[in-house]
């Protein structure tokens, strides 16, 4: 088709065009109201004018014509005679009202005659509310259940019926004859008693065998009633049903107003009725004068005097009997439905066991008996004296949580709510209070130094430090590595801020600049520790076993001292108190072993090697004076026994063996230890102890040095650098307890420590040798002085190249 | 000197070798019935508190509590990534510890079947795991030489104190009131004492693979891989005994001491469960379980003179002549 050309659009037209919307919808906008229809679903006109027929009369009805309705012909001939005609009501029926919304709808339904015997469950239905009207009284729900029948059979009877099951038989294998009987015995005894006669010798049962002769025929078993479980909704005991009506209202006792009388004969004479007025053979009238008395209620609880009295359905009828308590078991089929009365005392009784015998000195205290244990242990000197104190239980009851946990050792652990003020010590506490006074005259609060503190706060390190002896950065500045075990052992026990209970007569300060210092050298030093425990076992272990091993192969059979070892082992308190046992070393903070532990004092061990023993071993002193002069010489010794006093004691106490064990063990330690910080010193000399001496101080310092290189920057004041004068004044216990050995070099030290406290100002001066470490007292004093001092011009000659940079 | 008698593939036989002298020790030496755990190798098999029940660990990552009389399968826990090596019940029977190839320790409730806690630390595989009297800790000896004790009363995840005093690793564990017996591989008996603080340590020399108390915790019995057993006197290390006999140099061979603690009882690589009269050392029995197969793991009733003993897959029950089967089965 070719565009119109009257049409300017160039566009080329296919297909029909739709007609106009307008046209289809104006039509019926036209129609006005009054002349609309409603019509059918065959068009036909439905309403009519009020006057006009109504509402779908006559003639559109389909029960006739135009003409309305044709009466039915009667045609009768002689080869097709009418009957009796009946009607349905469907003929007189238009067709909308057999449709679907009509009144009479035809859907596709089961005739009642394909219904699987809806009548005789009914009447099973019955026979079950029946039953169970004996025991409830909820009518209402009972009624609704016999109204409401299902219509259709469950899936699971129509299954049955299908297999051959028919209503009213049992459900299982048919059975024979002789079976069936059996099973039906009783039933068959209980038949009603026949009247007339029987043929004589012709039993019931013979009947049967009649009726179905002598052919194998199989009976359908015995259908059995279900037993039905009746929820309990209601809050009553157990079988009780509420008072029955009919008993308890209506068939009341009345007590006869009768007379009884003798006869002197003795046999009774009762007259009824009233006396007057009525008949005897009339009924009794009601008595309306009498008066209703309380007597006739039950107002008392108490047994029963007379069982007829209640009218509760709930008992079993046999219980009425006298023999209340037999009643039960007599009659067995009387019990409360659902439940079945038990055959014997089925249930077994519960054992009863007597209480075990206990032993006639059988102490129930425990806790006495391992006080005692403790104190005999004490006293066997076995372990150090641990002062565990057991609170009698009547004092336990006034005490408070703070100092129960106190006593159950819990003291060391963290506190949670410390005010910030407990932070600072009492002397910046005083300040504090000065400068709220004087704020002008003071200049600065301490308050102000105190807070960087807090945020630096050191890093609690979790893994296991090292034993206090064996760490000694210090060793040149016994009051500062008192302090710092003093810090160190705090740490141990975990307080929130380990340098608070330091006392020192520092400056504000380089108390800070301590502290920062200590918290960073007890983090590098666990983590030292625990990384190298990890990668290196003991040289010296190995050794040992060989050594037993050889004893083995020797004596193969021998075992005791020689393959035994003691060893001092600290269990965790935590887990002493959940083994019951009082915690062995109450007092210590090692946990494990602590001898284990790799050991970094290393100068001051080099001076317990060949040269000095024998010195020692010729004075003769006993093994604890020999082993507390080797710790003095070691040192900062002293003052760590004073601390560690009951370490120390306990340690005097062991054996020769197990000290040798423990010196192979340091130096073992010491191996490890060069092993890692590889002295490069330049100038070793083999010929003068002194030589060696500083060599074994170089890796020390180096170390250092490196533990410093990691945290501080350049500008702070080297770790070594002597603080105070007051230290000399501090160390004077060392020196006395060193005179005992070395007098001479005590001066010597002296003199050097006159010389420190002259080099304050400058550059920083290596760490100060200290007076216990010389031990060299052999070599001519004044060249091993000389020998130093070049040494240490040295040192110090690098160090302080080293803060330039 | 041991005529073998040799059963059925299937059947194991259990054969009296010799008569027992005059008057008759109750040893289990009949074989009742044996069980197919079903759950791959039986890598232990240990009886409950009071000896009504049994737990196996699997090959199969499982551990299954039995009650071994009627051999019936109670419950299966299952929840370890590895096989479990080793269970131990708590002594309220409520709480079962288990420990296995995956480095963990954990601590089942045995009613529900679920993991109350799982404590992970250890670096290797752990060997084996006690409760202490009290069932509040357990305690774990692990391939990564250290003894581990986890609280269990605590949510804490980390171990209370980690004994680490052993060069190699711990492969046995026993718990009395108030010590801790470890053996291990490095050829140490360790016996950490917390009542005295300290710990002594026997060196027999070869690699022990099982150690136990006696009853009255006066001795210590230790297997090693010598094929020897030995009886230590606790307090001074002497040796008191030497069983031998027995095959043990490969495997970890349990053993264990008879109710009354006059025979120690052991498995065997040959296969047989071997008997040993306590003062005598000699051998009074020995039974064949299956030939050429290790016999591992073996645990001694609590009250009766009733063993289990775990042989591959299968758990076998062994009685003295006077045991009555339970009524049910009867």
């Amino acid at each position: 088709i070719m565009s119109d050309s009257d049409d300017d659009h160039p566009f080329a037209k296919y297909g029909n065009a739709l007609k106009d919307l307008e046209e289809a919808t104006s039509k019926p906008s036209s129609i006005p109201i009054h002349e609309q229809t409603v019509t059918d679903e065959q068009g036909r006109r439905r309403f009519h004018g009020a006057f006009t027929g109504g509402f779908s009369a006559g003639y559109y009805n389909s029960v006739g014509s135009k003409d309305g309705w044709t009466p039915s012909e009667f045609k009768s001939t002689r080869s097709n005679k009418t009957g009796k005609k009946t009607f349905t009501p469907h003929d007189f029926m238009d067709t909308e009202d057999v449709s679907d919304f009509g009144i009479a709808p035809t859907l596709l339904q089961a005739k009642q005659n394909f219904q699987h015997g809806q009548k005789r469950n009914l009447i099973n239905e019955r026979q079950l509310q029946v039953e169970e009207k004996k025991m409830t009284l909820s009518l209402g729900t009972e009624l609704l259940e016999s109204l409401i029948v299902p219509t259709r059979s469950n899936i699971g009877k129509q299954l049955l019926c299908k297999l051959g099951w028919k209503e009213g038989q049992g459900i299982g294998p048919r059975v024979d004859r002789a079976r069936y009987q059996e099973e039906n015995e009783d039933e068959i005894k209980e038949q009603p008693k026949v009247y007339g006669c029987y043929i004589p010798g012709r039993s019931i049962q013979s009947s049967i065998e009649d009726t179905f002769g002598q052919e194998p025929i199989t009976f359908a078993p015995k259908d059995q009633m279900p037993v039905k479980i009746i929820a309990k909704a209601d809050l009553h005991g157990l079988g009780y049903s509420g008072i029955n009506p009919t008993n308890a209202l209506f068939i009341k006792q009345k007590k006869s107003s009768g007379v009884e009388a003798r006869m002197k004969s003795g046999s009774k004479l009762s007259i009824k009725g009233q006396a007057f007025g009525v008949g005897a053979y009339e009924e009794e009238d009601e008595d309306i004068y009498s008066m209703d008395t309380m007597e006739n209620y039950d107002r008392v609880l108490t047994a029963e005097a007379n069982p007829q009295d209640s009218y509760g359905w709930t008992k079993p009828k046999a219980i009425a009997s006298s023999h209340k308590v037999e009643a039960i078991e007599f009659n067995k089929n009387e019990a409360i439905t659902g439940f079945i009365p038990a055959e014997k005392k089925k249930f077994v009784e519960r054992k009863c066991y007597s209480a075990p015998k206990l032993p006639p000195d059988f102490d129930c205290n425990r806790r006495l008996k391992l006080q005692h244990e403790v104190n005999r242990i004490n006293e066997m000197h076995l372990s150090q004296p641990g002062n565990f104190h057991v609170p009698a239980a009547v004092t336990t009851a006034h005490l408070t949580a703070k100092e129960r946990k106190t006593m159950l050792g819990n003291a060391n652990s963290k506190e949670k709510y410390v005010s910030v003020f407990d932070f600072i010590s009492p002397d910046d506490r005083n300040r504090m209070e000065m400068a709220k006074k004087k704020p002008t005259e003071l200049g600065f609060t301490a308050g102000k130094n105190e807070e960087p503190e807090k945020l630096s706060k050191p890093e609690r390190p979790t893994a296991p430090l090292v034993d206090p002896k064996s760490l000694r950065p210090f060793n040149n500045n016994p009051e500062k590595q008192r302090r710092y075990e003093q810090y160190e052992r705090a740490v141990r026990q975990r307080k929130t801020d380990p340098y608070l209970g330091i006392d020192s007569d520092l400056t504000e300060w380089e108390r800070n600049h301590e502290r920062h210092e200590f918290s960073q050298l007890a983090q590098v030093y666990s983590h030292l520790t625990s990384s190298m425990k990890s990668k290196f076992t003991k040289a010296t272990d190995e050794e040992q076993e060989l050594t037993t091993a050889v004893k083995k192969e020797s004596s193969k059979h021998v075992f005791g001292i020689m393959t035994r070892d003691r060893i001092e082992w600290h269990p965790d308190p935590l887990l002493c108190k959940r083994f019951n046992v009082p915690d062995p070393f109450p007092k210590s903070d090692v946990v494990g072993i602590a001898k284990a532990v790799p050991n970094f004092d290393l100068p001051s061990l080099k001076h317990q090697g060949p040269a000095e023993r024998p010195i020692l071993e010729d004075s003769e002193l006993p093994q604890n004076m020999l082993k507390e002069m080797q710790k003095v010489s070691s040192g900062s010794a002293s003052n760590e026994i004073k601390k560690n006093n009951d370490l120390s004691e306990v340690q005097s106490t062991k054996d020769n063996e197990n000290d040798e064990t423990a010196e192979e063990e340091e130096r073992a330690s010491m191996d490890l230890f060069k092993s890692i910080f590889a002295a490069s010193s330049d100038e070793e000399s083999d010929d003068e102890n002194e030589e060696q001496e500083d060599d074994l101080e170089e890796p020390e310092k180096q170390k250092v040095e490196k533990v410093e290189n990691l945290s501080f920057p350049p500008s702070m004041p080297h770790v070594f650098t002597p603080v105070n004068k007051k230290l000399s004044i501090n160390e004077e216990p060392q020196q006395s307890t060193s005179d005992l050995l070395k007098p001479k070099e005590s001066l010597a030290s002296q003199e050097k420590n006159e010389e420190k406290e002259e080099d304050l100002f400058g550059p920083a001066l290596p760490p100060p040798r200290k007076a216990g470490t010389l031990n060299s007292s052999k070599n001519d004093d004044s060249f091993s002085k000389r020998h130093k001092e070049k040494h240490k011009s040295h040192k110090s000659h690098k160090k302080s190249s080293k803060h330039k940079k | 000197m041991f005529g073998v008698v040799e059963g059925p593939a299937n059947r194991p036989d259990a054969k009296e070798e010799r008569a027992p002298p005059k008057t008759k020790p109750r040893l289990p030496t009949n074989l009742i019935h044996f069980i197919d755990c079903n759950q791959g190798a039986v890598r232990a098999v240990r009886f409950n508190g009071d000896g009504n029940y049994c737990l196996t660990c699997g090959n199969d990552k499982s551990i299954k509590l039995w009650n071994p009389e009627k051999q019936m399968l109670i419950k299966k826990y299952a929840g370890h990534g590895y096989d479990v090596l080793d269970a131990a019940s708590s002594n309220d029977n409520c709480q079962i510890a288990s420990c296995g190839s995956d480095k963990s320790v954990m601590y089942w409730d045995v009613a529900s079947g679920q993991i109350i806690r799982r404590f992970r630390g250890h670096a290797g595989r752990v060997n084996c795991v006690q409760f202490n009297e009290e069932s509040t800790v357990i305690l774990s000896g692990s391939v990564d030489s250290s003894i581990r004790a986890w609280d269990c009363r605590s949510k804490k995840g980390s171990a209370i104190q980690i004994m680490d005093e052993a060069k190699d690793s711990i492969s046995s564990l026993q718990v009395s009131d108030h010590e801790i017996l470890s053996g291990s591989i490095d050829g140490k008996i360790r016996r950490y004492d917390l009542r005295i603080g300290s710990m002594h340590s026997d060196n027999i020399g070869s690699a022990i693979t099982s150690t136990c108390f006696t009853k009255d915790g006066q001795c210590t019995l230790t297997s090693t891989h010598d094929n020897t057993i030995r009886l230590l006197d606790v307090a001074t290390g002497e040796m008191l005994g030497e069983y031998m006999g027995h095959k043990n140099a490969k495997y970890m061979i349990e053993c264990a001491l008879n109710r009354k603690d006059d025979h120690v009882i052991s498995g065997s690589e040959d296969g047989h469960i071997y008997m040993w009269d306590l003062v005598e050392a000699s051998v009074t029995k020995k039974l064949l379980v299956k030939r050429n197969k290790v016999i591992h793991s073996l645990s001694m009733h609590p009250e009766k003179d009733v063993m289990l003993v775990a042989c591959e897959n299968k758990v076998y029950m062994f009685a003295d002549d006077f045991y009555e089967p339970p009524d049910d089965i009867a």
